[in-house]
């Protein structure tokens, strides 16, 4: 369907009150919108709502083969889905400019500014890797829209956990999230965007314009950056030619945003994550339909008691749950299975940990030029590290990885015989 | 007051013995079927769904505001916000003629009737009466236009809503409404515009008098600049 074209008046109007520093939402040209973050009852899903605009993001893996350039290197794509439900200017199933706009610059962000670890989500090197599929659906557009889609992408993201696997010689088996606890990505850093309406030439600045605001303006930039005062992208889809100094305003305005948004994130996880381990049955998105009650309007109307427009509840202060209604109960266990919160801190140090230490022990390996003798070696050696890494419960994934590609210890032919009992009691402590 | 979803059969029983089926009900036979979600509602002979809808469909006689988008032979393109353009003649306004033709650039807004809505045709629209008057139609200048629901413009134009005459006791303003969901302010300041947009759309859910005044008095009180 078309799109309503601007009129002359609303366009001048809103130049007008751009200028003298208003705005028809009553907020400072450099003032944003407030931002709503919810994570869903799934793993891995978030509502993000700037004023009108409304995005959800769902995040989901699959065990993929990788590309023969990148053999230890998981997957991360990204999937924009523009509905006309969102802006009925857009195709249904098609993406439009705008729509590849948004792909690209999420792309940017995400992938190529390498927040996400991508060498943990490898398996075995050059067979599996784990393939991370963002999907974004845009629900509403009112401006904003590449903030909006970035802060609920990195959201369920950071939500996200991806199932635990173990490597046998033949096979890797996956665990349930009932056997073992699934296993969160490594994120380095969150890179969140803020949009910059420009006017006059780069003159006037107007923060998180609306969509309406946005038709009107000469162009727009977009910034984005982390907390660590580090920015990820920039991106300007008009040709304003703008100076040094425009665009370091810009890029400071979007630096406290990011600090602030950063915090937004990382409490909303937590707190999820807190009552999940406490066994509070999520909300998921239940919190985020309104409590509005439409009249028609007219004298009979009065016969309904409708209480009128209620605020959302605010995000921090989920108050509306029913505790100790267990759903995802653990069918095998006695009930003393419990989500340990993982600190990503403390994992990142792990991995430094391992990679100095087999860095130390890498050696050109001529014994593994012949070939089927020496891949038979490189299973047991497999095998070994899983049994002496089984006293852990919380097992990762990564030490598997760099179990994988470590290079011949001193192992004698002795230990081929220790193997065969070994294994049947690997089995027996794995299914605990 | 019950609410029916796209094909359901309505079986209240009318309270005469006409029956006329309004807007969202289609008769199938003898049965009433709704096509649209809304309230039920019934008043005398008449059935009718109130439905929630931001999209119009063009009727004859309703009064709308449109967007003026191209020029083309003797006509003026315009978009009066359903899939299909809508025109108007160049001879359909008040004191027009061949060689005096009306005075619109793309972009520019103008009140109208829509008077001819044949199917699978443009709809046509005119801004005078059947005596070659104007009387109130025409080009809109300077104020500004914004969208709400059908609901509310019909609700607003009711002569028993109080919401228009409660704003006019604070605030000095021009308003015209048009039925496809356009509402046109003009005010002498802007903040004043920004105040009443503001009122406008909060109005659609409030219900309560004392509500709407509180509404009102607030923004009357309020900056925009915060």
């Amino acid at each position: 369907m078309r799109v309503q074209p601007v009129t002359i008046c609303e366009k001048a109007l809103i130049l007008e009150a751009l200028r003298s520093g208003k705005r028809f939402d009553f907020r400072g040209l450099e003032e944003f919108r407030e931002v709503k973050l919810v994570v869903g009852a799934e793993i891995g899903t978030a509502i993000c709502t700037i004023g009108n605009t409304k995005v959800l993001a769902a995040v989901s893996a699959q065990i993929a083969e990788p590309s023969s350039m990148r053999p230890h290197k998981g997957v991360i794509n990204i999937d924009v889905d523009l509905s006309p439900m969102a802006n009925y200017a857009n195709e249904h199933d098609r993406l439009g400019s705008r729509g590849m706009e948004l792909i690209r610059l999420l792309e940017l962000i995400i992938r190529d500014s390498r927040c996400i670890d991508v060498e943990s989500l490898c398996i075995r090197a050059g067979k599996e890797i784990w393939k991370v599929r963002v999907d974004v659906r845009i629900l509403d557009d009112d401006g904003s829209l590449l903030d909006c889609a970035c802060l609920a992408a990195i959201t369920a993201l950071q939500h996200f956990k991806r199932p635990n696997v173990t490597l046998e010689p033949h096979h890797t088996l996956i665990y349930s999230e009932y056997e073992k606890a699934p296993v969160p990505l490594n994120i380095y850093h969150m890179p969140i965007c803020t949009t910059i309406g420009l006017l006059d030439k780069g003159q006037m600045v107007v923060i998180d314009p609306t969509d309406k605001e946005a038709a009107c303006l000469d162009g727009s930039i977009v910034v984005a950056c982390n907390k660590r005062r580090e920015v990820c992208a920039l991106h300007q889809s008009t040709n304003l030619v703008l100076s040094t100094k425009q665009i370091e305003r810009c890029v400071k305005l979007a630096m406290s945003r990011a600090e602030a948004l950063t915090a937004v994130v990382s409490d909303v996880v937590k707190q999820d994550q807190r009552e999940r381990s406490a066994f509070k049955r999520p909300d998921g998105f239940a919190i985020t339909a309104p409590a509005l009650i439409l009249t028609a309007g007219t004298v009979a109307a009065r016969k309904i008691v409708a209480p009128v427009v209620k605020n959302e509840p605010d995000v921090e202060q989920r108050a509306m749950y029913q505790p100790s209604i267990v759903l995802n109960e653990n069918p095998l266990s006695v009930g003393s299975v419990k989500q340990e919160e993982v600190d990503n801190d403390a994992s990142i140090s792990e991995q430094v940990e391992m990679i100095q230490n087999s860095v130390g022990k890498v050696e050109v390996t001529e014994t593994q030029k012949s070939s089927t003798i020496s891949n038979r070696k490189r299973e047991e050696k497999e095998v070994d590290d899983l049994l002496s890494g089984l006293d852990d419960d919380e097992e990762e994934v990564q030490t598997m990885t760099l179990g994988a590609e470590e290079p011949v210890q001193d192992v004698t032919m002795q230990e081929e015989e220790e193997e065969q009992p070994n294994l049947l009691l690997a089995k027996k402590k794995k299914k605990k | 007051m019950t609410v029916y979803l796209p094909g359901d059969v309505i079986d209240e029983p009318s309270s005469s013995d006409s029956l006329i089926t309004g807007y969202g009900i289609n008769l199938r036979g003898q049965q009433k079927v709704s096509t649209q979600p809304g309230a039920f509602r019934n008043d005398g002979g008449k059935v009718w769904l109130n439905v929630h809808s931001k999209r119009y469909i063009p009727q004859e006689g309703d009064r709308v505001i449109a967007i003026v988008t191209s020029k083309t032979g003797d006509f003026f393109r315009l978009d009066i916000g359903t899939a299909e353009f809508a025109i108007i003649n160049f001879t359909n306004f008040e004191g027009a003629t061949k060689r005096n033709r009306p005075n619109l650039k793309t972009g520019d807004i103008i009140y109208a009737t829509v008077f001819d809505t044949t199917p699978r045709t443009e709809a046509e629209l005119t801004c005078v009466d059947d005596e070659k008057r104007a009387r109130g139609m025409g080009q809109l200048n300077g104020g500004y236009m914004f969208k709400v629901s059908l609901n509310h413009c019909r609700r607003l134009i009711n002569p028993s809503c109080k919401i228009l005459q409660t704003t006019g006791k604070f605030f000095k303003f021009e308003i015209t409404v048009g039925m496809n969901g356009r509402i046109w302010i003009n005010a002498p300041t802007t903040d004043d515009i920004i105040k009443i947009h503001d009122i406008l759309n909060k109005s659609e859910f409030i219900t309560d008098d004392d509500e709407l005044i509180s509404l009102v008095q607030n923004s009357y009180t309020r900056s925009v600049i915060d």
